[in-house]
């Protein structure tokens, strides 16, 4: 049998890091985005 | 459906949402893995590289999947002109983008010991990239434009006109002489898999459906945020004028 774990480890190893690669770029820039509308909103306070 | 239009009413449902989307992700990930590398037979043909499929399959039917959701998001802000289906389309193309380049990839890495070639212009290869250009024009729609409302008008139509592509990805393996094995699992007479390899393939699909749930929330929220930002500047501009 011929021996795949090349494309075997490539694929599942590509796959896991791309899913995982864009699940925290997508949360980091959620939290940054909401942490960003919180400091305009306390400033808007502050200012009246 | 006008009820969750209130970003603060979608925020409340998504927070509630996402921690058991994560945790049953998470968990169908792992379920999913070990079963595909440990726990389910060799193909008689194709051996040990069968266990590819288990990543490969689910990340094409989330490809189309997310295309429909797209196409579904994009019908009702055109005719109900709600916003947060526009956001919602907005939200789920480059996790759509993303996961049909994994697709292709995989599909590609699966294909070289299978076929001897990582590529060949077949139908069903060729569709599934029509549609990652489509979700590649879809999100250069939303950003072509400075008017939200116009590039997302513009943006839903094409991506209303690109859902003709997806029984054509379907049916592609039947309508055209192909190099991609014809379906396996939704045909008329049944899967021709044992239940060994159909188990890690349905849980990894949930896997996929899961992740893409949880991802796509966390980028609704975000251009809710986005949207915030934008507001608040505004008005603190005319303030200062």
């Amino acid at each position: 049998m011929a021996d795949y774990s090349f494309y075997i480890i490539t694929t599942y190893a590509l796959s896991g890091a791309v899913l995982a690669g864009l699940a925290i770029f997508s949360y980091c820039k959620m939290k940054s985005t909401e942490r960003e509308a919180q400091k305009l909103r306390q400033m808007r306070k502050e200012r009246g | 459906m006008h009820r969750f239009a209130n970003p603060a009413k979608f925020n409340r449902l998504a927070d509630q949402i996402l921690p058991w989307a994560i945790f049953f992700g998470l968990v169908a990930f792992a379920t999913g893995i070990y079963y595909a590398l440990f726990n389910s037979p060799a193909d008689y043909q194709q051996g040990e590289s069968v266990r590819m499929m288990y990543v490969h399959v689910p990340a094409a039917w989330a490809s189309m999947s997310i295309y429909g959701f797209i196409a579904v998001t994009s019908f009702v802000a055109l005719v109900w002109r709600h916003p947060l289906a526009l956001l919602a389309g907005k939200a789920a193309a480059p996790i759509g983008a993303t996961i049909t380049a994994l697709a292709l990839i995989t599909g590609a890495l699966w294909g070289k010991p299978m076929w001897g070639t990582y590529w060949q212009w077949d139908a069903r290869m060729t569709s599934v990239l029509v549609m990652f250009f489509l979700y590649l024009g879809y999100s250069a729609l939303w950003q072509a434009m400075e008017d939200d409302e116009k590039a997302g008008r513009a943006a839903s139509i094409l991506a209303l006109v690109g859902v003709v592509n997806l029984p054509i990805i379907k049916f592609s393996v039947e309508w055209w002489n192909t190099l991609h094995q014809s379906a396996s699992i939704m045909r008329l007479d049944g899967p021709s898999m044992p239940a060994e390899m159909l188990k890690p393939l349905f849980i990894m699909g949930i896997a996929y459906q899961l992740y893409f749930t949880v991802l796509v929330l966390w980028r609704m929220k975000m251009e809710i945020s986005k949207r915030k930002i934008q507001a608040l500047r505004q008005l603190a501009t005319a303030n200062e004028a």
